[in-house]
């Protein structure tokens, strides 16, 4: 199953607590240098895949494979649910004690992370710093030891419009500048399509769709559906038209995106070249839009 | 291993809620040892008025009657062990509380190490527990003008083995901590322990089994099942006495930390880090 392009794949990866299934036969596939989107309303699973990733919870069913191989997991930083600070120590010191404990203490390489997150000058303790401080702290400590790929479990959850820049910005540094693949969870759609360059969007633990940052784009762009029981015929009125950028979704179904012809118009047209229009509208009219559509009827895309 | 031990230390040194405890523990000691040397030393009677009147004799004052090693044995042991069973039980919690576990298991695969590893700060609290017991003698015997020292050989030995019986009984409240995972049960059977409920119901248990006839008299006889715990041995070995049984307290000891750290290891690597 493993392949040198991808730093993670999982192979019918799932979850049971207590004999309820909170993670069902997940297959992931993340290349290197991607910053991967996991999506997701609250209880989907989202977490409980990251910790299996990160060797936090055991598989009850299925595969992971790191940097094509089962057993690596050193290469991993990871930030799950919470930065994971002790309260009393300053940014420093729970710095140090990650380092101590991976064997990677180096005083000048925290100080170059501390800096590249904005919290090297600050001394104070770390119970007295905001969520969006202890959130960088925690991508720091997630950083140490020079990690491949990162694991970042809702990092701009709770946090004020700042703060939720702030984490964009620097993740999108930590992947550009560091050449580190980042898997990254949230339920917020429009933040996470700011940053991520492809998508798994899951619900009650199933991967219900999993796209590029195109696919992305064209799915939640406004588009017209047009419904045909002859889709051959409205192609051929489409071309003619010089209207080019339309899928066939399927037999009865064609998608029309980014068009300067009216819904109306089109219809005329169509039914003009004689194609028997049973329904023509505009759907998809935003990323919410989409996200909702995949959550609501498990992603199938012709439901 | 050497490296979490590291972190451990770092962590345990650097905490000034610990440094605080240490000085804590110090000013219970000196103040136990001060009541009970007052309570030798006076006498309560009630005057014709039915007025209390303490009264303490001078020459107590010059001579005690007493050295500081026999005030440093003469110790509840109990006491000393619910200190070790709160710290080894509120050492784990912070840093599953906090999240700072999550840390550690995802840099260090091995998880049974990251228990095994703390064993490093129980053993360092149980040596620096006798520290503080022997500081707060010096402390409570200050007020007196000559003391004697006392043999120090063995009641250095009787403080080994202490020590070793300490870090064992750390690591079992350690491993209680991993099996429920919540402070609260954990300290309530820890501190059961400690004070030697523990002890009692396993003697109540044998006694049942052996009315039941279960378990035959000679049995019960040559094997007390409650002798063999470690709660237990702390309690009854004193310089004079640093077997406390038939099978000698450091062999207790060395089995019963063997067994809690692998008891413990097992829990620690077997459960998901929540």
């Amino acid at each position: 199953m493993t392949n040198s392009n991808y730093i993670l794949e999982t192979h019918t990866l799932s979850k049971k607590y207590g004999g309820k299934c909170v993670v069902d036969k997940v297959d992931l596939h993340i290349k290197k240098g991607e910053i991967y989107g996991l999506i997701g309303p609250n209880g989907a699973g989202k977490t409980t895949i990251m910790k299996m990733v990160a060797g936090l919870a055991s598989p009850s069913e299925g595969e992971i494979s790191l940097f094509g191989n089962s057993e690596k997991r050193g290469r991993i930083g990871a930030l799950i649910e919470e930065p994971g600070v002790i309260g009393t120590f300053n940014a420093f010191d729970n710095m140090k004690l990650k380092a101590l404990a991976m064997g990677v203490y180096d005083k000048q390489n925290i100080l170059d992370l501390l800096n590249l997150v904005g919290l090297a000058n600050d001394k104070k303790k770390t119970k007295n710093y905001s969520l969006g401080m202890k959130q960088r702290l925690g991508i720091a400590m997630a950083l140490l030891g020079h990690p491949d790929f990162l694991i970042l479990d809702e990092p701009i959850n709770g946090l004020d419009p700042l703060g939720i820049t702030e984490i964009r910005e620097l993740i999108t540094r930590i992947n550009k500048e560091e050449n580190i693949t980042i898997m990254i969870s949230s339920h917020i759609l429009e933040e996470l399509n700011k940053v991520a360059t492809s998508f798994g969007i899951i619900n009650h633990g199933r991967l219900v769709r999993d796209l590029t940052e195109n696919e992305l784009k064209t799915e939640s762009e406004e588009k017209i559906e047009i419904i045909t029981d002859d889709s051959g015929l409205a192609v051929s009125v489409l071309e003619k038209e010089n209207i080019s950028n339309f899928t066939v979704v399927d037999a009865n179904k064609i998608h029309v995106y980014q068009t300067a012809t009216s819904v109306a118009d089109l219809n005329r047209k169509l039914v003009e070249a004689g194609v028997n229009v049973e329904g023509i509208h505009v759907i998809g009219s935003s990323l919410e839009n989409f996200y909702l559509s995949c959550v609501d009827n498990g992603g199938n895309k012709n439901a | 291993m050497l490296n979490l031990i590291k972190m451990n230390m770092y962590r345990l040194l650097k905490s000034k809620n610990f440094i605080a405890l240490i000085v804590m523990i110090v000013l219970a000691f000196t103040m136990t040892k001060v009541q009970v040397m007052v309570s030798n030393a006076e006498s309560i009677s009630v005057d014709e008025q039915g007025s209390v009147v303490y009264e303490v004799d001078p020459s107590s004052i010059e001579d005690p009657g007493f050295s500081v090693m026999d005030l440093f044995v003469s110790f509840p042991a109990e006491m000393t062990s619910l200190f070790v069973t709160v710290f080894a039980i509120v050492y784990c919690e912070n840093e599953r509380k906090n999240g700072f576990v999550k840390n550690l298991s995802v840099s260090k695969r091995e998880k049974p190490l990251v228990f095994a590893a703390k064993i490093a700060p129980v053993f360092t609290f149980a040596v620096l527990l006798q520290l503080c017991a022997f500081i707060g003698v010096l402390l409570a015997t200050l007020s007196y003008k000559s003391v004697s020292f006392g043999d120090v050989v063995p009641v250095l030995k009787y403080a080994g083995v202490e020590t070793l019986l300490f870090t064992a009984f750390g690591m079992f409240s350690m491993a209680v901590y991993e099996l429920f995972r919540k402070n609260v049960p954990a300290i309530i059977f820890g501190t059961f322990t400690a004070i030697g409920l523990t002890g009692q119901i396993v003697a109540l248990i044998q006694v049942g089994l052996n009315k039941l006839g279960i378990l035959s008299d000679s049995f019960c006889e040559k094997f007390i099942f409650a002798y063999y715990l470690i709660s237990t041995r702390i309690a009854v070995i004193n310089p004079s006495d640093l077997a406390g049984g038939k099978v000698p307290a450091l062999v207790i000891g060395a089995v019963g930390l063997v067994f809690y750290l692998a008891l413990g290891m097992t829990l620690y690597g077997k459960k998901d880090v929540v």
